[in-house]
């Protein structure tokens, strides 16, 4: 015969249907004896049947089906794209992808041209001696070509071949970036002036009329597109970046 | 043996009439949703009901579970019923509920609780002892934790076993046990000193069947 202990300790199995015939058997027997382990058991079967019996919820109407298909009906309808969001959708990977073709054309010419076979093989030089430097690679796993060309690389740290082929590339775009400024501060110094203000300055040997001044005097007799060109000097892309010149122009370009 | 009663107000599908019904709703079948809905939102309401006990909020996470249920309904396992599905979307999103609101008391007014809804007759026949029995049961149920809860729910009501709950509520089935034997404990331990007799239990059992 079990406990009390050991009847309470098989309540929970029981109630899950886990409990093995022997063990009910012994389970029933004990309750015969105790009121009290009965009375427990009862009241536990009680509670049970009264959370599944006791249906005193509110319940939910047909409307509440009208409004969840009708929430459906709006989630299915294709939703219209407004074109601000068609821009922030594609314009950024767009504007990403010009940015990298920018960026390559520009950079590409600074990489020395290696065509044909030299070019391959200067490629699998650097592969191969990146890979056994890197990751740490048994020279005896190599291929015996991949070892041919190992043998013809020099020796370098992984770090220093970072910076061999990051280091211009940063280089170049910086230079880029500077060349792109002074060009736009150009264009700028020419809204300024005005169309023909310049010509006649040059002409008067005086030097360019600041923002805001009138520009007075007779126009020259060349085209407009010739006489910015007077105003203008050629833009030299090697020339080392100009300080900008502080003006209200400047902080609103800063500002952007 | 407690029979668990695992019957619904709502027309309950069977499986190859549900897996039918999800299909045609995934290719966006308007009436398979619309019978899924019907044949499940009872059954849901009185879960969800019982566990956040406000019936604006509970009505809410019903349409979100629904909402939500339709728009993944392609992601959606045929392996498992679309009422435990549900029902684990519901859960988390009354989990949600009840982190964002302020702590409840745990106090009910059960006389509130639609009882003009009930049978006239039934009402008579039920005694008076009986009724305040099931409420004081009721109230040791609403003093459990969430978890808790929604085991003894799932259990009892919906006729889970221990390793559907677990799924249900997203936990290990040994943690599902343990909610569901510690809440029986608590139960024990709150509702001992309010039954004095047999009798009176026997009355509980009788009204509440």
């Amino acid at each position: 015969m079990i406990t009390c202990r050991h009847a309470h300790q098989l309540f929970d199995r029981y109630l899950d249907g886990e409990l093995s015939s022997s063990l009910q058997a012994e389970l029933h027997a004990h309750q015969l004896a105790c009121s009290s382990c009965r009375s427990d058991l009862a009241l536990l079967e009680a509670c049970g049947d009264v959370v599944a019996g006791d249906r005193r919820e509110p319940v939910l109407g047909e409307a509440f089906t009208e409004r969840v298909m009708q929430a459906y009906r709006m989630q299915q309808r294709p939703v219209r794209r407004s074109w601000g969001r068609v821009l922030v959708l594609f314009g950024s990977p767009a504007a990403a992808a010009a940015s990298i073709v920018l960026a390559v054309t520009m950079i590409a010419p600074t990489a020395p041209p290696r065509t044909g076979r030299e070019g391959i093989t200067a490629g699998r030089e650097v592969a191969v001696s990146a890979a056994v430097q890197g990751m740490q690679i048994p020279t005896r796993q190599l291929t015996a070509r991949d070892r041919e060309a190992l043998a013809r690389t020099p020796k370098m740290e992984a770090a220093g071949i970072v910076e061999k082929l990051v280091g211009p590339l940063v280089e170049q775009t910086w230079k880029s970036i500077e060349q792109t400024r002074r060009g736009a501060r150009q264009l700028e110094y020419l809204v300024r002036l005005g169309p023909g203000a310049g010509t006649e300055r040059l002409a008067a040997g005086s030097p360019p009329a600041e923002a805001g001044q009138p520009a007075g005097g007779g126009r020259s007799d060349l085209p407009w597109y010739q006489e910015w060109n007077l105003l203008v000097p050629p833009l030299d892309f090697d020339a080392p970046p100009v300080p900008p010149a502080h003006s209200d122009v400047d902080a609103e370009l800063e500002t952007l | 043996m407690i029979s668990r009663q695992v019957e619904a107000g709502s027309v309950r599908l069977t499986r190859r009439m549900e897996k039918r019904l999800v299909r045609q709703a995934c290719r966006g079948c308007q009436e398979s949703a619309r019978r899924l809905v019907d044949a499940h939102k009872d059954r849901l309401f009185a879960f969800v009901w019982r566990v956040l006990r406000d019936q604006h909020e509970s009505e809410e996470v019903c349409q979100e579970a629904f909402l939500r249920a339709f728009s993944a309904l392609e992601s959606f396992s045929a392996e498992y019923r679309f009422s435990t599905w549900l029902f684990t979307i519901a859960y988390r999103l009354c989990l949600n509920h009840i982190r964002r609101r302020k702590p409840c008391t745990g106090e009910v007014d059960f006389s509130a609780i639609c009882t003009d809804q009930q049978d006239a007759s039934e009402r008579l026949a039920e005694s008076e002892e009986a009724r305040m029995l099931k409420d004081k049961v009721w109230e040791a149920v609403d003093r459990l934790s969430t978890a808790q809860r929604a085991a003894v729910i799932l259990f009892y009501r919906e006729g889970m076993s221990c390793e559907a709950i677990a799924r249900t509520l997203e936990i290990p089935m040994a943690t599902a046990k343990s909610h569901l034997h510690r809440a029986r404990a608590r139960l024990r331990e709150e509702l001992s000193g309010l039954v004095e007799d047999w009798t009176q239990v026997k009355a509980l059992r009788e009204a509440a069947s």
